[in-house]
Order: C-alpha cells, then sequence, then structure tokens
C-alpha cells in the first residue's frame, strides 16, 4: 500500500486528519476521475455489503441463550470458589498443621514467660524462639516500637497467593492459666480469643472460643 | 468520550437502545453503568448487557465462519469470558471495543484451531496468499440448493467475503458492518492503524476484482 493509496483510503473512510489533508487536496487536483472512481467503487462494496449482512443477528433461542449463560456462571462460580478453598487449604495447611500450631504455642510460651500480664508492648523481649519444620527459620523476633508490636518473621514457609484472604487476630493480651505454658489469650479488653492448655501428651493445645 | 461521535451516523442508530424512551443517556454510559453494576456483583446488569450485545456478538462470528451452531457456543464462551474478566475492565476503551476484543480473541482461537483439525482437507493459507482477482484463486463452495435459496447479490458478496482471508475479512466486517472507526479496529484486532488500513485497501480490492469476475 503506497501513500497515495492510503490517502485515499483515510479520504473514503473519513479518516483524513490535518497531516494528510493537504495531500489529499492536491491528489484531488491532480486526478479526480482517480479519486471518485475508487470512492465509488469502495461506496459499492460497503453499501452492497451492508445491504446483505446484518451487523445483529440474534442467537436461536435467545432467551435460553442467556439462561445458559448465568448457568455456566454459576457453575463458575461454584468451581472457583472450590478452588480457592483448596488452594487456601493447600497454602496454609502449616497453620492447621498440629505441628505449627507446636511451634506457634512453644514460641508463645517463651515469649509470654518474660512478659507482664496483659500488658505487653515496650520492654518485652522473646527468650527463645522453635519451629518444629527445620525448613522454617525465624529471622527476627523482637518488640518494635515504632510498630507497637512484637515482629516475627519467618522464612521458609510456602508463598501465600495474592487471593488467599487471611484474618488475624490481634492478640493484645495474655494471662497464664492452668498448667506451666498455659494461658488465655485476649483480642482487646477482656475479648478472649482462645485458651491454650497441655494436652494429652504433653504438647500444647489450642481450644478456639 | 461519547462513542457516538466515533461511528458514522447511519450506523450509530442501530447500535443497542441506550435510553429506551428517547435516548435520554448515552450508549456508553448506559453500558458504564451497567459495568458497574456487574463489578458489585449484579448477574442481572450482566445479564441486560448480554442481551444488549447477543447480537452483535452472534453476527460477528457468524459472519466470520459460517456455521450456526458453532457461532452460538462461541457467543456464549465469549459472555462467560466477559463475565471473568468484568472485573478488571477499566472503563478506558468503550465496552463493546472491549467485548468485541474478546470476540476476536475466541473467533480465532477457533479458527486456529480449526485449521489445525482440518489441515489436511483444506488449507486457507491457498486464499491468504492468492493474488487479488487471480483466475487461480480457489473460490469457497456451497451447495447447490444453499446457493439457489440465496438471491444473485447475496450469493456474490457472502463468496467473495468468504474467499477472504480471515484478516482480511474480519477488518473489512468491522469497518462497512460494525461502522468502526481505524483506532478502535486497531484496539479490537491488536494491530497497528496502518496494518487495519492496509487490511481494509486489499480486501476492498479482492472484493470488487470478485465481484467484476462474477458479474462478466
Amino acid at each position: 500500500m503506497n501513500q497515495k493509496e492510503e490517502i485515499i483510503t483515510r479520504w473514503i473512510d473519513g479518516e483524513l486528519n490535518a497531516e494528510n489533508r493537504a495531500e489529499f487536496d492536491q491528489l484531488m487536483k491532480d486526478d479526480p476521475e482517480f479519486c471518485a472512481r475508487v470512492r465509488q467503487q469502495a461506496e459499492g462494496i460497503g453499501n452492497a455489503m451492508r445491504s446483505e449482512i446484518s451487523n445483529d443477528v440474534q442467537p436461536p433461542y435467545p432467551d435460553f441463550f442467556n439462561s445458559q449463560i448465568q448457568k455456566r456462571i454459576r457453575q463458575e462460580s461454584r468451581q472457583s470458589s472450590a478452588k480457592n478453598s483448596a488452594a487456601g487449604f493447600s497454602v496454609l495447611w502449616w497453620l492447621r498443621s498440629p505441628l505449627t500450631w507446636g511451634a506457634a504455642a512453644l514460641f508463645m510460651i517463651m515469649f509470654f514467660s518474660r512478659n507482664d500480664q496483659r500488658a505487653g508492648g515496650a520492654g518485652s523481649y522473646v527468650v527463645s524462639t522453635y519451629a518444629p519444620d527445620p525448613k522454617v527459620k525465624v529471622e527476627r523476633a523482637e518488640y518494635d516500637d515504632d510498630a507497637e508490636a512484637t515482629i516475627i518473621m519467618l522464612t521458609g514457609l510456602d508463598p501465600i497467593p495474592d487471593d488467599v484472604e487471611i484474618k488475624g487476630r490481634d492478640i493484645t493480651a495474655y494471662e497464664p492459666s492452668g498448667s506451666r505454658g498455659g494461658g488465655i489469650f485476649y483480642a482487646g479488653q477482656d475479648n478472649l480469643v482462645f485458651v491454650m492448655e497441655r494436652g494429652i501428651e504433653g504438647g500444647p493445645e489450642i481450644l478456639v472460643r | 468520550m461519547n462513542f457516538l461521535r466515533l461511528i458514522p451516523s447511519n450506523r450509530a442508530q442501530e447500535l443497542p437502545d441506550a435510553g429506551g424512551d428517547g435516548g435520554e443517556i448515552s450508549v456508553s454510559e448506559r453500558d458504564r453503568q451497567l459495568v458497574e453494576r456487574c463489578q458489585s456483583g449484579d448477574n442481572q446488569a450482566f445479564d441486560q448487557l448480554v442481551t444488549l450485545y447477543r447480537g452483535k456478538v452472534y453476527a460477528m462470528i457468524l459472519n466470520m465462519i459460517h456455521n450456526d451452531a458453532d457461532a452460538w457456543d462461541l457467543s456464549q464462551e465469549v459472555f462467560v469470558k466477559a463475565w471473568k474478566a468484568l472485573p478488571k475492565f477499566e472503563s478506558r476503551s468503550a465496552f463493546y471495543t472491549w467485548l468485541y476484543r474478546i470476540t476476536h480473541n475466541v473467533t480465532y482461537d477457533w479458527i486456529r484451531k480449526r485449521k489445525r483439525v482440518v489441515s489436511g482437507e483444506f488449507d486457507d493459507a491457498l486464499l491468504d496468499e492468492a493474488e487479488p482477482g487471480a483466475l487461480t484463486t480457489p473460490k469457497s463452495s456451497e451447495l447447490p440448493d444453499v446457493a439457489m435459496e440465496r438471491s444473485e447479490l447475496r450469493g456474490k458478496i457472502a463468496q467473495a467475503i468468504k474467499a477472504l482471508s480471515d484478516d482480511h475479512r474480519e477488518v473489512i466486517l468491522l469497518k462497512e458492518i460494525d461502522g468502526l472507526s481505524y483506532q478502535e479496529i486497531a484496539d479490537v484486532v491488536d494491530c497497528s492503524v496502518g496494518t487495519v488500513m492496509s487490511r481494509l485497501f486489499y480486501a476492498r480490492k479482492k472484493l470488487q476484482v470478485a465481484l467484476e469476475e462474477k458479474k462478466s
């Protein structure tokens, strides 16, 4: 397609811009018959196409067409939520793993054993950490004044996809209870979240409220 | 941007009715509102969009592949894909351009798969490579009884369009039948405006030659 053909095509389709308008004017001046002939041919084709081909053809059984789409959307939604649940389970397996809870419990035991009752915060420190899975390492476990929280950085955990929603508990207070290491955990004033006790086999056991 | 300004007036009035009683809101505004409702989880709004655009999507596919049953299935696929992608739609382009883009992708995926399956039976590349108007240009054949049912002009046009390559056919349909601008076509088929113009030019040239051949 040469420059002349491009300008003619733009003219036919009403897409001439200021840049090529002058070139077209010159072309029209030099060979008006050529321009008119090309335009006539193009318009003839366009008119013939539009007279015979529709741009709006209802599909057979249009109501059924819509209902099938709604049905497929419902199916897709169900599959998608099932997949997300499965993904959530597979990714968060470590949260459900007794070993992880054991690790968390042990971690908390060490942490809170040096903490003031139901106080938390500045001045507290972590005396020891332990993760039962050797791949998981505790990179950092210390109170951060700016964050007003104890920051625990773990490495070696499986990545969590962005579409998995994780809801956490903001534990603000702890009260030792029962056997050594047992305790009651609070989120806010008197808002009990869970109780940790020593289980039958001697390991920590979380009782979710 | 009101896309009614972007399309030739003779095609604008063929777009799905926006206002219902005199067109109080533009098509783009109506679509935007429906899309927003869809994005907030309103399935009825999506059903309305399907009703508004199913005819255009089905026609576009049917004009490309010439098979009712497959066009029906592919149109379904288009809307299911659109529903999945709607949360990411940001209204930077008109909804119908975006929907046509999905239609283009679904149709071309189907054409590619079909070409692989039937590659031993018919080679569409022969149509693509043939010089416009060459006497050796293969003509797509129709059953005689079907052809007889068609009017003479309809038959000529249909055959000439069918003989175009997929790329040429799609661009000229989007231009002449759907009334899209160069830029809108470029957005739909994901190519430059220059490529759109080139395809249009050669599509017209081929159609002109094919129709003149049939006249003679």
